[in-house]
């Protein structure tokens, strides 16, 4: 984890022959690519938007046009997945800015279903709670939302989250810190059951 | 004395990603800062928390949509279309339009059930029976997640559906899933074991005495039964015995000795010999069923099960015997990663 | 003329010892099955699609070994070749996971490949797949790389053995 993936030329985790072929217009290279990543982008862009499906849906097909427009000029001289969450990252934000959400307002979040049942439904109890994770993420700043979920679904390292979101580390390290501590307060009612698992 | 504090670099020390000088200087200020240690156990609550979130695939419906959208810029590129990709194209056009109808009208209702019977699709709700002991055959359409071939000779029950889970309840017969849901979504109860969907497509079979077999074709699925779990790869198969719940799992090409012996040791049936029987037969591929064994057997003969294990995989550096003979969840699930290369 | 056949004989040399330091290693491409990732791991650890998890082994120089993909296939009687993507799951360690990326007609055999920078060695693996799994018994982890003829004939079986 946080290994460098700054390798010149080396597109990380995708083949420069599949990247030649993306850049030749080979459709089934691109459909490869898009299988690769697309739950990835997907998964990025639902927890942004809250566990919007339909905003979700539009924004990974906004990415993946993107990306087959812009391929043809991808030379690799970052890894390919940093070039791809820059786009998503940016998607998620423009789209944000114009909805009521995210003028940086932190609603509270009302917890009134703990899990606590028995814990032979403990299954149903994660659920539960991964609803109130989700629900308390979408409340976060949309620059803190994006780093917390970058970081969450695809591992990236601190060097690499950097290139994505076009900042220096230091500002990557302060917005998951703030992104956490700003979901402990707002998960707080659930620390205590949850701790005694 | 001014303190500068470190909440700043928090992260990046929960995370590992901070050079060695200055994660000695987070450490020895966080041992005379209680505030700054407040702030890292935040972190730490939050970042365990961020992990309980699981992924969501994308719906057929947005590669549709990249699709038509794409089609004109495809032709602005200016290349000729591949010829191969024409004739993929259109058996893509087939699939995908058949999954869009199938989608389009189960967005009206819950389930969708088709029967051989009578041939007509219907609109099912939650708590009704999908009954073919009449010999006829059934399939269930899963909202967008997949299908589920109901064979003859079988009764499920079409259970709750919400937005985190889908759930069927076989009484009887076989179900054959395919599934493209995020893990954990699609859930089909049975008299012996609950199977959670992690993988993608499998068989469950459930008899008249409540007992059952789950087959796994492609992807994984762990059974749950009062905390007794097992975890199912593709090619292995899992019987579930009411009140017993979930067998120990092994690979349908293992030797037929073992086999029968993973049969009598979870019936009860001589089970030191059956034991023997396993540990002699085992290949490297069945340290799936070894595996399991380990929190299954008795504490006496544990250490044999972890020996036969540890001659085909040694443990992974950082996790010992003496972890693993105490049952350490986390040793174990290390353990397993690394066996699962073999499997 | 001498001048000519020691220069042949030094090039049969140095093929001889490519050749050698290739196959004198360890160094291989593993598969395994997508638990190796890590079940309970965050999203890209479990993702469902995986149909195998892909590791390279006994290279002292891991984050810089790459491994490529092909998939090889016999779609009624015609041959067919794609290339496949491994997505990157812990690129220092050399461990990747495979979607599934092929028609599920046909007979299909993935090609792994993977360069090892030391020590120097190059290696194949040839994997039997079928819909959403491998066939691990009729999978190949070779200490070298795969020539035509095995790729053909381990296609060809694969195909036989499917009719």
């Amino acid at each position: 984890m946080g290994a460098s993936k700054g390798q010149v030329g080396w597109g990380g985790d995708v083949s420069p022959e599949l990247l030649e072929a993306c850049r030749r217009g080979d459709r089934e290279a691109f459909r490869a690519l898009y299988e690769a990543y697309k739950d990835r982008v997907y998964s990025i862009a639902f927890y942004f938007f809250d566990a919007d499906a339909d905003a979700a849906g539009e924004v990974t097909q906004q990415v993946f046009l993107k990306l087959m427009r812009e391929i043809v000029r991808f030379r690799g001289d970052a890894a390919f997945s940093t070039w791809l969450y820059r786009i998503v990252v940016n998607a998620c934000v423009d789209r944000s800015r114009g909805r009521r959400r995210d003028a940086g307002a932190e609603d509270p979040v009302v917890l009134d279903r703990i899990p606590t049942r028995a814990s032979h439904e403990e299954s149903f109890a994660q659920k539960e709670l991964a609803a109130s994770v989700q629900q308390a993420i979408a409340t976060l700043p949309a620059k803190l939302r994006a780093a917390i979920l970058l970081r969450y679904f695809d591992d990236l390292s601190y060097s690499d989250m950097a290139r994505a979101l076009n900042c220096s580390i230091g500002t990557v390290a302060s917005r998951l810190s703030r992104g956490h501590r700003l979901l402990a307060k707002t998960l707080a009612p659930i620390r205590n059951v949850h701790q005694a698992r | 004395m001014f303190t500068r504090h470190v909440d700043r670099s928090l992260s990046r020390y929960h995370d590992g990603d901070l050079p060695t000088a200055q994660r000695q200087r987070v450490e020895a200020h966080l041992t005379s800062c209680g505030r700054c240690r407040a702030a890292l156990e935040e972190i730490e609550f939050s970042a365990k928390l961020v992990r309980q979130l699981t992924a969501v695939s994308a719906p057929p419906s947005v590669w549709n949509g990249i699709d038509a959208a794409s089609a004109g810029s495809h032709r602005d590129v200016g290349r000729r279309f591949p010829l191969r990709w024409a004739a993929a194209c259109a058996v893509v056009l087939v699939i995908v339009s058949s999954a869009y109808w199938w989608t389009r009208d189960s967005r009206v209702g819950p389930w969708e059930v088709a029967q051989t019977r009578d041939g007509i699709s219907r609109r099912m709700t939650s708590g009704e029976w999908v009954d073919t002991v009449d010999g006829s055959e059934a399939r269930i359409i899963v909202g967008a997640l997949g299908t589920v071939a109901v064979a003859p000779g079988t009764r499920v029950r079409l259970g709750e559906i919400t937005q985190s889970e889908y759930r069927l309840a076989l009484a009887q017969g076989t179900i054959s899933a395919e599934i493209v849901a995020p893990p954990r979504l699609f859930i089909v109860d049975t008299p012996a074991s609950t199977v959670v969907d992690l993988g993608c497509a499998y068989t469950v079979t459930v008899g008249e005495d409540g007992a059952g077999q789950l087959r796994m074709t492609s992807g994984w699925a762990a059974l749950e039964f009062k905390g007794r779990e097992s975890l199912v790869p593709a090619g292995a198969i899992c019987r579930t015995r009411p009140g017993a719940g979930p067998g120990t799992p092994f690979f349908e090409d293992a030797p037929a000795a073992l086999k029968q012996a993973v049969d009598d040791f979870d019936e009860g049936t001589r089970r030191e010999q059956a034991l023997a029987v396993i540990i002699r037969e085992a290949r490297a591929r069945d340290t799936l069923t070894l595996w399991h064994l380990l929190s299954r057997v008795d504490k006496s003969d544990r250490a044999r099960v972890y020996d036969r294990i540890a001659a085909f995989e040694p443990p992974p550096a950082g996790v010992s015997r003496s972890q693993l003979l105490t049952l350490d969840a986390d040793a174990l699930r290390k353990w397993r990663e690394e066996l699962a290369w073999k499997w | 003329m001498s001048r000519i056949r020691y220069l042949a004989g030094a090039a049969a040399a140095v093929a001889v010892v490519a050749a050698s330091a290739s196959a004198g290693t360890m160094f291989r491409i593993e598969i395994g099955s997508p638990v190796a990732l890590g079940v309970n791991k965050f999203f890209k650890k479990n993702d469902k699609k995986v149909v195998l998890a892909v590791r390279a082994v006994v290279c002292q120089d891991l984050a810089n070994v790459r491994i490529t993909g092909t998939a090889e296939g016999l779609v009624a009687g015609k041959r067919q070749s794609l290339p496949i993507m491994l997505a990157a799951v812990e690129p220092a360690e050399a461990i990747y996971a495979i979607h599934h990326q092929w028609p599920a007609e046909g007979a299909w055999v993935l090609h792994l490949k993977g360069a090892c920078g030391n020590p120097r060695a190059e290696a194949s693996t040839l994997v039997a797949v079928s819909k959403g799994t491998f066939i691990r018994e009729k999978s190949e982890v070779l200490r070298e790389p795969a020539t035509k003829k095995q790729i053909e004939d381990a296609v060809a079986a694969l195909a036989r053995s499917q009719s």
